[in-house]
């Protein structure tokens, strides 16, 4: 068990969008986390990675994400991405896997100004890394392009590049397939698992393509209104009622 | 090095006009604002923060300098690192309002700010009311001798080695840090920014920056009064870094050389200067979004926009 959240709650002003709301996540696993729309899925990454306030436990290897300020998290080894593209949209790709390394660099202010040597040997080592991750996901032609520039499915690919050059234990994808046709999602697919088995990365993901869902998942997390109604393998999930019934009942969604 | 071949133009542009001091002298002012735009450019471009009080932290640079040398008898060396030091310590402190507000709320608080600054100096006895200072020494240190040529290579090689600065930490973890605070908070904190130190250091930088440029003017020009830092010096500052390029120290220096060195070139005729600043500024944001700098890359005028 790599994260263990235990009675998560999130309230924004009187409504509750989280509620005591508890999941574990196994080691090296590929766990989905679903839901129809509004049942708080990207609000628990978002209260995991702090970019919200909560109450409860997160533990994730001995840390309380939790209690932890929200720029140290990728430092035990939790990276996001979003669910509407957070690019540094005016940087090249370059820059922007740049700064998925950023919090590994040590050299300050000063090396950067006196170019050192300890400065050097790092800038080039990440930038090694940077070509390795961009050959890897295939982007490296447009390392050097503004990432404005580059089509919505490119882009997505450098999200996940600029997660997993940060060389994290867990990965959050935040709905990674949504707005991608089916060409591309298969193609995006196909690079997550690869990522997956070589890093031996865990992926706790949210989306809502159930095809895709049922392929890849080990273990699955259904949300409704703020609370977990069910969890289970891909085949318990599709027989759940009550995972059925939130889906308004549509079970011609759990056909694949 | 190539970058840093850009800047041999400046170098001997003043020496066919090494008889007329006069014309020097508004080199050395637009070299001095240059650097305080600089300073502003840290801010807005890179860090994507906003002020409109930066004409502060320059009366902070030009009255610490301007006393310490007067009253105290300071070198001027010494008065100069002080008054960016002490500009540098006001800027972190202006700094934490924008810890949580931003854009417009952010701009009336440093407004709100900069409006204080003047105020007060204009109480205080030690900086000379609303007189202001007078006959404030030329230094006759190395640093800031009394020829213009002089003043103006030095205010040059300050230039030049901000420049350096400025483009050695562009692309490493400093630079790259502030850019993505500009592009987004949220995605730059869970890579492991921590916005409350980068947002101190940008303002603190570009305090220290303009608080220089402050002690330089005080000495270049002599006097000093708190009418001289109003607002306008603010938008002034912030002006050079549009009209002249942002994100760029070249770009910043036409800007300057545009606020400070058109209203001379003028002064001559009976226009007011006020308005063509006017025209002009709106037909740069109209034609050269980029900046006046955008007229040396005459290849992207003509290409297609990609939006």
């Amino acid at each position: 068990m790599i994260l263990s959240i235990k009675a998560l709650s999130v309230k924004f002003k009187g409504l509750i969008a989280v509620n005591n709301f508890s999941m574990d996540v196994e080691k090296e696993s590929f766990h989905s986390l679903i839901g129809p729309n509004g049942a708080g899925k990207t609000t628990v990454v978002n209260a995991l990675t702090r970019v919200v306030p909560s109450t409860g436990t997160a533990f994730f290897e001995g840390f309380d994400l939790l209690k932890m300020p929200p720029h140290r998290i990728i430092n035990v080894g939790v990276a996001r991405t979003f669910q509407n593209l957070e690019l540094f949209k005016n940087l090249t790709v370059m820059a922007n896997l740049f700064i998925g390394t950023i919090h590994k660099i040590n050299y300050n202010f000063l090396d950067e100004v006196f170019n050192t040597r300890s400065y050097k040997s790092e800038q080039s080592k990440t930038l090694q890394s940077i070509i390795e991750i961009a050959e890897m996901l295939g982007i490296k032609r447009y390392l050097n392009m503004p990432v404005s520039s580059l089509p919505y499915g490119t882009q997505k690919l450098v999200e996940i590049g600029r997660a997993v050059i940060s060389r994290p234990k867990l990965l959050i994808l935040d709905e990674p397939f949504a707005g991608l046709n089916d060409q591309e999602s298969e193609k995006l697919k196909e690079e997550i698992l690869r990522i997956k088995g070589l890093y031996a990365i865990t992926i706790l993901m949210i989306e809502h393509d159930m095809k895709i869902v049922m392929s890849v998942s080990n273990k699955i997390t259904v949300m409704n209104f703020g609370e977990k109604i069910a969890e289970g393998s891909p085949s318990e999930i599709i027989q759940n009622r009550k995972v059925a019934e939130a889906y308004l009942g549509d079970r011609s969604y759990f056909r694949s | 090095m190539k970058k840093y071949l850009y800047f041999i133009p400046f170098v001997l542009v003043p020496l066919p006009f090494a008889g007329y001091p006069f014309l020097l002298s508004i080199f050395v002012l637009i070299g001095i604002y240059t650097i305080a735009a600089i300073g502003m450019d840290v801010l807005t471009t890179w860090a994507g923060q906003i002020s409109i009080g930066n004409a502060a932290f320059f009366a902070v640079g030009a009255y610490t300098s301007a006393i310490l040398v007067v009253n105290f008898h300071v070198p001027f060396l010494i008065a100069f690192l002080i008054s960016g030091l002490f500009a540098l310590i006001i800027g972190i402190v202006v700094g934490l309002p924008a810890l949580r507000v931003s854009g417009f709320y952010l701009a009336v608080v440093t407004m709100a700010f900069g409006i204080a600054v003047q105020q007060i100096i204009g109480v205080f006895q030690i900086t000379g009311g609303y007189n202001g200072i007078r006959n404030i020494p030329v230094p006759s240190f190395w640093i800031f001798k009394a020829s213009p040529l002089y003043q103006y290579y030095i205010v040059l090689t300050i230039i030049f080695l901000i420049f350096i600065v400025l483009s050695r930490i562009s692309f490493s973890k400093s630079g790259l840090a502030l850019f993505a605070m500009r592009d987004s908070e949220i995605a730059a904190r869970s890579f492991g920014i921590n916005l409350l130190k980068y947002k101190l250091a940008a303002f603190g930088s570009s305090a220290a920056l303009t608080g220089l440029a402050g002690s330089l003017y005080a000495s270049a020009i002599g006097f000093i009064s708190p009418s001289q830092f109003d607002l306008t010096l603010s938008l002034d500052l912030l002006a050079m870094v549009i009209v002249g390029g942002a994100g760029s120290v070249m770009g910043v220096m036409i800007g300057a050389a545009f606020f400070v060195g058109l209203p001379f070139l003028l002064s001559g005729y009976n226009i007011s200067i006020t308005i063509i600043q006017g025209a002009v500024l709106i037909l740069i944001l109209l034609f050269l979004p980029k900046g006046l700098l955008q007229i040396f890359k005459i290849k992207d005028l003509f290409k297609k926009k990609v939006t």
